[in-house]
């Protein structure tokens, strides 16, 4: 193995016990004839070794994590549950009683028939006149069609067409 | 940090306070520990630690104990503090320098004596010199013992990746203490 190889592996796998033993052998026996490599390994252990805290990486927290983190938590607690609430009060209205189901079931089918049965005609004095108006046009349209015009002129129901109002003559 | 029992953490899961107290309790050094190595300071380490039992509190109805609870416990604090720094980074633009940094007093034990104190500081001054990529690499490496396959699942990363952050994290440190060394030697010759 080149001093290339062998560096990289001693800053890190041959370090960590990464290594199986055929290479923890080969690198051994590299070190034994390369002065340069085995000042690395030394250096790599001087300096690049952290050292570790009495209690390892454990710390004691300030209290004032832990009233942070339950405010937080009570904070969404709360928050979920005005959602939960919202959500419960929507149901109420998709998911109601069975008998109640049924009570309003049976009065749309009695809704319904009488609709059918019983039409509901609202006419206002307005729909009334136009209607009027219309059917007064199509009588004398007919009229016209037919070639009565003296029941135009002794019609008093059409005042409108007045004998000067049309060239007979 | 030893293995949570699952009843424990079923119950919590549950929503039962009593239970996730009691797992904060247990946890929460271990928790508080992992951040402050990794981000550098005690404020953004506490603010890691709500963060993080905030997320499990949330997410232990739906832990499924395909992983160790202890796993997914190191992934979720990890991940919250890589992602931490580097929101914090992405708003200030570059590393916000503030007094308290690596040099902020660990807890009360770990002050104790001297002796304590001076290795802290060392541990301190050569995390500092890393970024939090090689820096969590490198803590659970060196402080948490871990091996690669280990750090890889923790960090979601490769394991060629594992590899070069170590390899680039002492490489630093290396330099860092041949400097230092330099920088003696001079200071006695003045």
């Amino acid at each position: 193995m080149r001093c290339f190889k062998i560096r990289e592996r001693l800053v890190t796998d041959y370090r960590d016990g990464e290594l199986g033993k055929r290479e923890i052998a080969q690198i051994e026996e590299h070190l034994r004839g390369c002065e340069a490599c085995c000042e690395l390994f030394e250096e790599v252990t001087r300096f690049a070794t952290l050292p570790r805290p009495e209690r390892g990486i454990e710390m004691e927290p300030d209290s004032r994590v832990w009233e942070n983190i339950d405010r937080k938590i009570s904070r969404k607690r709360g928050e979920a549950r005005g959602i939960q609430g919202l959500l419960d009060f929507i149901t109420m209205f998709f998911k109601p009683h069975p008998a109640l189901k049924t009570a309003v079931a049976f009065s749309l089918v009695v809704m319904i028939g009488v609709m059918i049965y019983f039409p509901i005609r609202t006419s206002t004095p307005i729909d009334l006149e136009v209607s009027e108006y219309l059917s007064e046009q199509i009588e004398m349209m007919s009229i016209l069609g037919s070639g009565d015009f003296e029941r135009l002129n002794s019609d008093d129901d059409f005042p409108i067409f007045e004998a000067d109002f049309f060239d007979w003559a | 940090m030893r293995e949570i029992e699952r009843e424990l953490i079923e119950k919590a899961g549950k929503g039962d306070t009593r239970a996730f107290r009691e797992l904060y309790d247990r946890t929460s050094g271990y928790v508080y520990g992992l951040a402050y190595r990794v981000t550098g300071r005690k404020h953004d380490a506490e603010e890691v630690a709500q963060d993080v039992y905030v997320r499990i509190h949330r997410s232990l109805a739906v832990f499924r104990f395909q992983s160790a609870f202890k796993t997914w416990l190191y992934r979720v604090v990890l991940n919250t503090a890589l992602n931490h720094l580097k929101k914090k980074r992405r708003i200030a633009g570059h590393e916000v320098e503030d007094t308290e940094g690596f040099n902020a007093v660990a807890s009360p034990e770990a002050v104790r004596s001297v002796e304590i104190s001076e290795s802290e500081l060392k541990l301190k001054r050569m995390l500092e010199r890393l970024n939090p990529d090689q820096r969590a690499c490198l803590v659970l490496r060196e402080l948490e013992g871990m091996d690669y396959q280990a750090i890889s699942e923790t960090l979601g990363i490769n394991l060629n990746t594992v590899r070069s952050r170590l390899k680039r994290a002492r490489e630093a440190l290396i330099a860092m203490g041949k400097k230092e060394v330099a920088n003696d030697a001079m200071f006695q010759n003045t």
